[in-house]
């Protein structure tokens, strides 16, 4: 009986190895699985086309290798602040050096015109050369050039005066051409008069 | 150039030698372009991706060790590029482990207009599982990595896409 029993106990672990060994994917199972991959594969690849790549070396080459810029966005942009600087700077220092030139020019001129001006005055004595050389002084009618040169004189050195005050040149200078010229016009009528 | 080995080829790569790399860009640029149309992918957008690959090629060459082949590394990176450019719809269907291993149908002779022309109507999904299992030889976990996917969605999508190839064929 007990050698029954071993005997059934054996014939049972045969059967199980047995199932085990015939559940396991088969030698026979994996070659199927082969020929079909092989055969699947020949198949597709006879019937599908292959195709061409388009020529785009050029463009990968520019991939692998960018173009380095050279200044970064950020450099460039505190290069364009820097450079609008300078030229603000420079521009300033421009006019300024202008501005400054121009005010000596103009009291340069100015002293000149009042210093003529006050030469001038010279004139205003004329009367006696006149008296001491017997001329009259109604026959040249001085009185009145007189009285417009007087006016002249006083004008130019109120200009003077404004200008140390406001320092508007461009203005007064205007006005100091003006004058020059009724100056100018002022002395020839005296001329005139005179040697009429 | 030509005439050079791969492996010297690849050694000249890894030093930026241009000549190489264009040499390199020749061999396989057209079996990947046509492993991407094959894939479903438009010609330019294929073609964007080949680009774009190829960058990432040469960018990381440094790092190819040389366990796989050439091929089989530059066409893991081309997917990654492609998986960029487009997104691999991938169908549910049922985790069909073991079924799509142990289908071996044997292939009816079909006509090879046919044939192209279904596997041009299959859905993106399957189209690319049946590219990648069968004309690039890649195993179920390399697919499953590569369009992240399990292994058994892997397996289901060659079964499904057999079938679905099989019935276009038969109407």
């Amino acid at each position: 009986m007990m050698k029954d029993n071993d005997k059934k106990k054996q014939w049972g672990k045969n059967l199980s190895k047995l199932k085990t060994h015939l559940t396991r994917p088969s030698l026979d199972n994996r070659m199927k699985q082969a020929l079909d991959r092989l055969e699947w594969r020949t198949k597709l690849e006879k019937s599908l086309p292959t195709h061409t790549a388009p020529e785009r070396w050029e463009d990968i080459e520019k991939g692998i290798y960018p173009k380095q810029p050279l200044l970064s966005p950020k450099k460039l942009k505190w290069m364009a602040l820097f450079i609008i600087l300078i030229s603000t700077l420079v521009l300033y220092l421009y006019l300024l050096d202008f501005a400054d030139e121009n005010q000596t020019d103009t009291h340069e001129h100015l002293n000149e015109e009042v210093d003529m001006a006050w030469d001038s005055k010279q004139w205003l004595y004329f009367d006696e050369f006149c008296e001491e050389h017997f001329i009259s002084c109604d026959i040249l009618n001085m009185d009145s050039l007189h009285t417009e040169w007087d006016e002249t004189v006083r004008n130019l050195f109120d200009l003077k005066e404004s200008i140390r005050e406001y320092g508007k040149e461009e203005l007064l200078l205007h006005e100091l051409n003006r004058l020059e010229a009724e100056y100018t016009e002022l002395v020839t009528r005296f001329l005139n008069t005179l040697l009429s | 150039m030509e005439q050079l080995p791969e492996e010297e080829l690849i050694a000249l790569c890894k030093k930026f030698d241009r000549s190489a790399q264009f040499e390199l860009y020749r061999r396989y640029k057209d079996s990947l372009f046509t492993l991407a149309i094959r894939m479903g992918m438009e010609p330019a957008d294929a073609e964007w991706a080949l680009q774009d690959g190829f960058i990432q090629i040469f960018k990381s060459i440094s790092s190819f060790n040389g366990d796989s082949g050439v091929y089989a590394w530059m066409r893991t990176i081309l997917l990654r590029s492609i998986s960029k450019t487009k997104k691999i719809l991938i169908q549910p269907t049922d985790q069909l482990d073991c079924l799509a291993e142990t289908v071996g149908e044997s292939l009816p002779d079909w006509d090879k207009e046919a044939l192209q022309l279904a596997f041009e109507q299959l859905p993106p999904g399957y189209r690319t599982v049946l590219t990648l299992y069968y004309l690039e030889d890649m195993t179920h976990r390399e697919i499953g990595a590569v369009l992240k996917i399990s292994e058994g969605t892997s397996k289901s999508q060659l079964y499904h896409a057999k079938q679905k190839l099989t019935t276009l064929l038969k109407v």
